[in-house]
């Protein structure tokens, strides 16, 4: 068993986690047909079930899973499991219904109508009665949290945001501030408002469908359930103190230590490449890093609009496809900077902090 | 769009209406069992199971109450009143007939009365006709007169009628008034007489009738529990929350303060109430009521509050969350299993354990050395002073003394290296209860040479920088028997100790001096202890030359076989010039280092590194050494260590001590050098604070609770204890009596331990007087002189009364310290009065009666021949003295009654309970014939031939006088 | 037989009192006319149509999670003022109040539902818009909708936001610093964001600590009193009030746009 943690506290490390969760999500996506079938998705919920068992036995892993406030965030874990299944299994079944020819299910209930009294609000009211229940329930079993009052003096450590933040939280160990907690979120808000004035497919609208919209559920699938989802979830139970990635198992020891080798572009090509010292003048120090930003926002654009995008370019006309590529781009950037930070130890690709510029 | 049909509806309604039914039934149930968990509160058991025992109590009165009233006793009781009963309503049939026939008189009274009355205006009117008319004379009016002449007749003959029968009425029910008067009291007095009666039964019955009633509200019956239960305790509920709000003493939230309200009363309900004092906790009475949460204590608790002096979370009501931490392990397990308790992270303040409750006490006694009733606190103040602990951590509130350790800064006149050497290695192969802690030889020492190299260094160091001391050698040579029979008679015991003389250890141990000091040295410290060290607080006896070659010689001959036998080991060169190099590398680079390595020889190599060890190891905190006069502290400081978070403290890798700051202090104390286990670090990173080898375990308990104290809380001025002058003038004198262990020899204040040194003499009258009370007993003047120079009082005794060498100030603050100790006022009432001459001679005639003679001398040479039965204890001081050391008023308390004033003293009670044993001289009156006595003891002081007290320095004739 | 009067039953004679139908307008819905009538005269009801696609009712479509948000952000309003009775936003009383109803005021687990419930708010709105996003409700002619739903999904946070520092405890306190700091990092807006050192006249930095954006949000350099009440007042408010409002355009655009999506 302590074979099991020992191996299960190394191999967890962000980037091995990371990867290993965008793999099973594009696998996942791939094989949907195959996956969302009821006994497939069955036996893996039981395996991740078993998985849950078996680790709170341990005590660490105990401890922090069971902290009254992080309960919410494990029931959130098996809702979005849940969820994401019944949503995509509807969505197989009705392309297999279209495949054959026959309306989706949506479509063939959609003729006929019911008195809203009582069907609709019967269901409501169920539903009200369901969610009192489980509300008082979880009140009565777990006391919410109240620890020492406000001391501005003594910092706890970890000091962690309201675990919906926490995806946010994790980007601030990639990026500068400015960018995880205001760039980010921002340019979430304005992506998920301009959504429907990017996606003008007329179809899959009102019936769940993966085929007719596929890679627009891929984009927010992997925006949602990865960069938001899994990130909480990781910077929940596996960020100890002084933000340390620690194994599920392992005891959150303040003192460990953890070599600090970060590097700026700048200085990885200036001093080490070229040997040779950093310049004063900002510009010319970071020339490197803004002709890479250059070419990722500036160049890579154009050259999609005539090779993959062609077809979209023309759809969707200039302002609306520049709008799409931006937010794929700084969609696709978060975890390309991570897998750089964890490659290269690349800290920003652009130094400025004479202007607290960094990215 | 297909018309709404009903047939095909989503959700069979009736499955629909199956799952409302049951999940309404759970929501319904979920919703009670929600208010029943709200309502269900920790304090509510308790309130009710103090409600219990306050029932189980009560029946146990009522039965000792019921207990009490002897059943044949209460049965007479009933038959008198019974009887009584009896006949009073038999006078009172009587009494009612006659009632009744007074009032129908007074009736009759009333209505002829009233009867009356109405005459009485017709007349007046008539009467004021009449008036107006005989002084008017007009013509009609005449003829009115006339007319109302007639009526005014008539009118007066019927109003004579009337009042007469008024009058035979009135009479009448005079005579029956007397008569129901009569009959009243006769009643009144029966009725009083039973009215006695009833009061004595329920007397008896009283208390337990108090009780029953109490029983009652106590019952549990459906109304209690009707007014406790769920959503109707809102109204009169009987479990409520009890606090106790205090304005002026507050809570710090972090930069904010809140007025405490206490709550802790909700679960210890009977704490300041008598009764529960072996009641199961929480409901226990708190111990000695009359001085904590008594109303008229120095500490009520409506105005004190609980969390004052407990800490903990006041505003909390449950077990945990208000803190509560056991006092021991084992307290622990039992808090587990019955509270579920765990140490609790969420409030800063945790309960203190009760062994180190006394911590609280400083917050608001501050500025005294002592606290009363708090002993644990003052142990470990004494300590931290006398072991130097402040010497590297700086505390606020002891500062401005001198350094604890010896002066070095001419130890070459007193020791030599090789001793020095051996002694900082391991003081206490040297002298086992030596305050010098152990620096070397812990459990993080890196290796054996080169902690040899290091003391080695450090000697070399305070060798090469010792001054010039030259002790003259000694010719004559001394006598060893008489040195140590010298040591017991003079008072070295007082503060010293010797083989297996242990009375006191406020000063070195001299079992081994033999193997330290040289005789000249001796000679010339024991002469004069100033000469080599001026700061010290060693006093010069005033010995001969003779006298101290004497002790000297003993002295040296009190070797230590073992410590002598311990071999100075060899310094390894490399090993010391590695260190060197260490030392030299912080503030040079490697180069330079080297170079100036070679160019240093031996001595200069191991100065250079001594010098750098002592600025490490922090050797001036104690020591005066050269070249480190004004160095700071270099540990940490402790000012407000009670109150530093515990994430400060770096606990290392030391998992098995509790994170308390109470297992840290404690530990540190244990072994400070612990904290370094599993820890790779050079040299100079290595903890270096010294382990205090003679602490035992409940001095370390005593510091735990000093060190606990040390807390940031704001106390108002207004409930801080302040001193008065007269606690203010001892509090200063009290440093100086410390300082110099006067109580070695005396007790300076009742309760106090202290006069050890009697112990070594058999005979309590040869032992050192008691100085209690002190401030009464001596003029301010004479006492000022005698501490400055001290001269010979009773001749008999054989310890003498050290020259301290005092500074003009520090003698006055004895002095006033004295008189504030024993709340002397200043007063200049008649300081010289002269006696009457009368009142001399029959005070010379009681001074012959009593034969003071027999043991207090009156000549001013002081000559007494022993007479048979008379022992050398028994002598007393010159009386003579009388006149300018006593104060003339004690002279009469002491006469009163001697043995009030000094325990166990020698002198007789001449006036028991005042009463006189010479009816004849002066009328027989003890209070004049004692005042008489005082006048002529005083005038004894006026012969004239009294020899100017012997100068301190040239020894006096070596008679039995000293 | 006496003349047989077909006497009603009081209750029903009762209902047909001006009392009774003054208040019920019309009887039980169990037919037709009357299952239209109560949506349409009840104000809470006719949030519905008076008949809906079948496919819109179905529970495994809708997943009833808009409603269970906005069920839930009742249950908050209504235990929220229910907490407001004790709870005072100052530095000395705040965590005070909070123990108390932790330990002693009647119905003080009110705290524990209103803060499960918030928890149970942000998880049903994330899924909500997961599953509008899913079944591509958001296509036209609800564009509009699903931008309202976006800024009520940043409301919903902002309310927990701001509810979460009210305890006025380590968790609390530290949580919102955390939070806020990256408010300083606003560029231009925040005294430590890009851009910052830029809005300089002359030698006077205009963006500094004392009055960048963050400090609006704290109403001071850290998180200290003035952050507690301004957090009070927005979490009891402002938000709540911007969140019914937007709530009521949300339901309104549902119903104006179609009701439930479905295959067009």
């Amino acid at each position: 068993m302590d074979a099991f943690k020992q191996f299960v506290n190394n191999i967890s490390s962000p980037q091995v986690l990371v990867t290993l969760a965008i793999i099973f999500f594009f696998v996942y996506l791939k094989f949907v047909r195959f996956f969302t079938r009821t006994p497939v998705f069955l036996a893996m919920l039981g395996l991740f079930l078993a998985f849950c068992g078996v680790s709170l036995t341990d005590e660490h892993f105990r401890s922090v899973v069971t902290m009254p406030d992080n309960v919410p965030i494990v029931g959130m874990i098996f809702l979005i499991i849940f969820f994401t299944w019944l949503s995509l299994r509807k969505a197989v079944d009705n392309d297999i219904r279209m495949e054959r020819g026959e309306p989706t299910f949506e479509a063939s209930e959609s003729k006929d109508k019911l008195y809203t009294w009582p069907h609709l609000v019967y269901i409501e009211l169920l539903c009200m009665i369901i969610a009192t229940i489980v509300l008082v329930v979880w009140a009565i079993y777990l006391k919410a949290p109240l620890e020492a009052p406000a001391n501005p003096t003594v910092s706890p450590n970890p000091s962690k945001a309201p675990w919906y933040f926490l995806g946010l939280q994790e980007m601030l160990v990639y990026f500068d501030p400015w960018i995880a907690g205001v760039l980010l979120p921002s340019m979430i808000i304005i992506g998920l408002m301009a959504i429907p004035y990017i996606d003008r497919n007329p179809k899959g609208s009102g019936y769940f469908s993966f085929k007719e919209r596929k890679w627009i559920i891929t984009g927010f699938l992997f925006g949602f359930l990865i960069l938001w989802i899994f990130l909480i979830i990781l910077g929940t139970f596996l960020r100890g103190p002084n933000w340390n990635f620690f194994g599920p198992y392992e005891f959150w020891d303040v003192h460990k230590v953890v070599p600090l080798v970060n590097v700026n572009l700048s200085e990885l090509i200036w001093v080490k490449w070229l040997g040779a010292g950093l310049p004063k003048f900002f510009l010319q120090r970071e020339i490197f890093g803004l002709v890479m930003l250059a070419l990722y926002f500036g160049v890579m654009p154009l050259v999609l609009a005539k090779t993959v995008f062609r077809k979209l370019y023309m759809e969707m006309g200039m302002i609306r496809y520049s709008l799409f590529i931006i937010f794929l781009l700084v969609l696709i950037a978060l975890p390309v900077k991570m897998y750089l930070r964890w490659m290269f130890n690349l800290k920003y690709i652009v130094a400025v902090p004479e202007y607290f510029f960094n990215i | 769009m297909a018309k709404p049909s009903d047939k095909d509806s989503i959700y069979d309604t009736k499955k629909l209406s199956v799952i409302f039914g049951i999940i309404s039934v759970i929501l319904f149930g979920v919703i009670v069992w929600m208010v029943i968990d709200d309502h269900a509160r920790e304090w509510k058991k308790y309130q009710r199971s103090f409600e219990k025992l306050q029932f189980a109590k009560a029946q146990e009165e009522l039965k000792s109450a019921s207990g009490k009233i002897n059943a044949k006793e209460f049965d007479k009781l009933k038959a008198d009143l019974a009887k009584m009963d009896k006949d009073l309503a038999a006078k009172n049939k009587n009494l009612a007939a006659k009632l009744k026939k007074q009032s129908e008189l007074a009736n009759r009274v009333g209505q002829v009365a009233q009867q009356l009355q109405v005459e009485r205006s017709y007349l007046d009117t008539v009467r004021y006709a009449y008036e107006t008319a005989a002084t008017s004379d007009e013509e009609h009016l005449v003829q009115m007169k006339n007319s109302a002449e007639e009526k005014k007749n008539k009118l007066k003959k019927e109003l004579s009628e009337w009042q007469n029968k008024v009058s035979k009425n009135q009479s009448r029910l005079d005579e029956l008034a007397r008569e129901k008067e009569q009959l009243d009291a006769e009643v009144l007095s029966f009725a009083k007489e039973r009215g006695e009666l009833e009061a004595k039964i329920t007397a008896m019955t009283q208390d337990q009738k108090r009780t029953k009633k109490k029983l009652d509200a106590l019952a549990p019956g459906f109304f209690n529990a009707f007014r406790n239960s769920a959503i109707f305790d809102f109204m009169a509920p009987t479990y409520k929350v009890h606090q106790l709000v205090m304005e002026d003493l507050f809570d710090d939230y972090n930069f904010v303060r809140v007025p405490k309200v206490d709550r802790c009363t909700t679960c210890h309900t009977a704490i300041d109430t008598k009764g529960f004092e072996n009641a199961p906790q929480p409901f226990r009475t708190h111990p000695n009521l009359d001085l904590y949460l008594g109303s008229n204590s120095p500490h009520p608790i409506e105005k004190t509050g609980c969390t004052v002096c407990h800490g903990g979370n006041g505003q909390a009501l449950t077990f945990y969350h208000t803190g509560h931490t056991p006092s021991s392990g084992k307290q622990a397990e039992e808090w587990e299993k019955k509270y579920r308790w765990h140490p609790l992270h969420d409030w800063d303040d945790p309960m203190l354990a009760m062994n180190n409750i006394q911590s609280s006490c400083v917050k608001c006694h501050q500025g005294v050395m002592e606290i009363p009733q708090a002993p644990k606190w003052n142990q470990g103040r004494k300590i931290v002073e006398q072991m130097g602990c402040w010497g590297c951590h700086k505390i606020h509130g002891i500062e401005g003394i001198r350094k604890v350790g010896p002066d070095l800064t001419n130890i070459r006149g007193k020791v030599d290296p090789a001793w020095v050497f051996k002694w900082i290695k391991e003081p206490k192969s040297f002298r086992p209860d030596t305050n010098m802690p152990q620096f070397f030889g812990l459990s993080n020492a890196e290796s054996q040479q080169d902690e040899d190299a290091q003391v080695a260094a450090i000697t070399a160091y305070l060798f090469a920088n010792s001054g010039e001391f030259k002790s003259e050698d000694v010719k004559e040579t001394g006598d060893p028997i008489k040195g140590k029979e010298l040591i017991q008679k003079v008072g070295c015991m007082g503060c010293h100790s010797i083989g297996d003389i242990k009375v006191n250890n406020f000063a070195a141990d001299l079992s081994t001096e033999g193997s330290k000091t040289s005789l000249a040295w001796l000679v010339d410290w024991l002469k004069n202890p100033k000469h080599y060290w001026p700061e010290t607080h060693m006093p010069s006896l005033r010995l001969t030359d003779q006298e101290a070659i004497d002790i000297a010689s003993f002295l040296t001959t009190q070797k230590s076989p073992t410590f002598d036998a311990i071999p100075e080991p060899e310094i390894n060169k490399d090993v010391l010039n590695k260190l060197v190099r260490e030392e030299l590398r912080e503030s040079n680079t490697d180069k330079e280092a080297d170079e100036k390595l070679k160019a240093m020889n031996e001595d200069e190599k191991k100065t250079y590194l001594g010098e750098r060890l002592i600025t490490f190891y922090g050797c001036f905190a104690c020591h005066n050494i050269k070249g480190f006069e004004n160095s700071k502290e270099i540990g940490t400081e402790l000012t407000e260590e009670g109150s530093k978070v515990i994430s400060q403290f770096d606990f290392g890798f030391l998992h098995d001590i509790p994170h308390t700051r109470q297992a840290f202090f404690d530990q540190k104390l244990k072994n400070p050098r612990e904290f370094d286990r599993g820890r790779v670090r050079t040299r100079k990173e290595k903890l270096h604070m010294p382990h205090f080898t003679t602490l035992t375990d409940d001095d370390r308990a005593a510091l735990v609770t000093y060190l606990t104290s040390l807390k940031r809380e704001y106390i108002p001025l207004n409930r801080k204890r302040l001193l008065d002058d007269d606690e203010k003038e001892w509090e200063a004198a009290y440093r100086i009596i410390r300082d110099h262990n006067c109580a070695g020899c005396h007790t300076y204040a009742e309760g106090e331990e202290g006069g050890n040194i009697a112990k070594t003499v058999e005979d309590p009258g040869m032992a050192p007087p008691s100085i209690v009370g002190q401030g009464k007993r001596t003029q301010d003047k004479w006492l000022f002189n005698f501490l400055k120079n001290p001269t010979p009082i009773r001749p008999w005794l054989h310890f003498r009364m050290p020259t301290f060498g005092f500074s003009d100030q520090d003698a006055d603050t004895l002095v006033k310290g004295f008189r504030g100790k024993s709340h002397v006022p200043l007063t200049f009432v008649d300081a010289d009065a002269k006696a009457a001459p009368e009142s001399l001679a029959d005070g010379k005639k009681i001074f012959e009666m009593f034969q003071c003679t027999k043991c207090h001398a009156v000549t001013p040479e002081g000559k007494i021949e022993l007479k048979e039965g008379v022992t050398a204890s028994d002598l007393a001081p010159n009386l003579t003295l009388a006149k300018n050391r006593l104060r003339h008023e004690w002279i009469v308390d002491w006469l009163k009654d001697p043995n009030a004033v000094m325990p166990n003293t020698r002198m007789p009670g001449y006036f028991p309970d005042l009463q006189s044993p010479a009816p004849d001289i002066l009328g027989g009156d003890a209070m004049k014939q004692m005042a008489a006595l005082r006048d002529y003891v005083v005038s004894l002081g006026d012969q004239p031939s009294a020899p100017a007290p012997a100068t301190p320095q040239s020894p006096p004739p070596a008679t039995t006088a000293s | 037989m006496a003349y047989q009067v077909d006497k009603k039953s009081w209750w029903e004679e009762f209902k047909q009192s001006q009392f009774w139908k003054s208040i019920f307008r019309h009887g039980a819905p169990t037919d037709k006319r009357n299952q239209s009538l109560v949506i349409l005269s009840n104000v809470f009801l006719h949030l519905h149509p008076v008949t809906a696609r079948k496919s819109g009712i179905r529970i495994s479509y809708t997943w009833c999670m808009g409603g269970l948000a906005f069920f839930i952000f009742l249950v908050e309003v209504i235990t929220g003022v229910l907490l407001m009775f004790y709870y005072r936003p100052t530095a000395e009383y705040a965590f005070n109040d909070i123990m108390a109803l932790r330990d002693h005021v009647p119905l003080g687990i009110m705290r524990e539902i209103h803060r499960w419930g918030a928890h149970a708010m942000v998880i049903t709105v994330w899924i909500h818009m997961f599953r509008v996003f899913m079944t591509g409700s958001y296509k036209p002619p609800r564009e509009f909708n699903w931008n309202v739903g976006v800024v009520l999904l940043v409301l919903t946070l902002l309310l927990s936001f701001t509810g979460y520092l009210l305890p006025w405890d380590q968790l609390a306190m530290w949580a919102i610093t955390v939070g806020s700091n990256m408010a300083r990092a606003t560029p231009f807006l925040g005294h430590e964001g890009p851009g910052a050192s830029l809005l300089k006249v002359g030698e006077v930095s205009l963006v500094h600590s004392g009055d960048d954006v963050r400090f609006a949000l704290l109403g001071g350099r850290f998180v200290g009193a003035p952050a507690l009440l301004r957090f009070y007042v927005l979490h009891c408010v402002f938000i709540p009030l911007a969140a019914a409002v937007l709530m009521a355009i949300h339901f309104w655009r549902i119903r104006k746009d179609g009701g439930i999506s479905s295959p067009v």
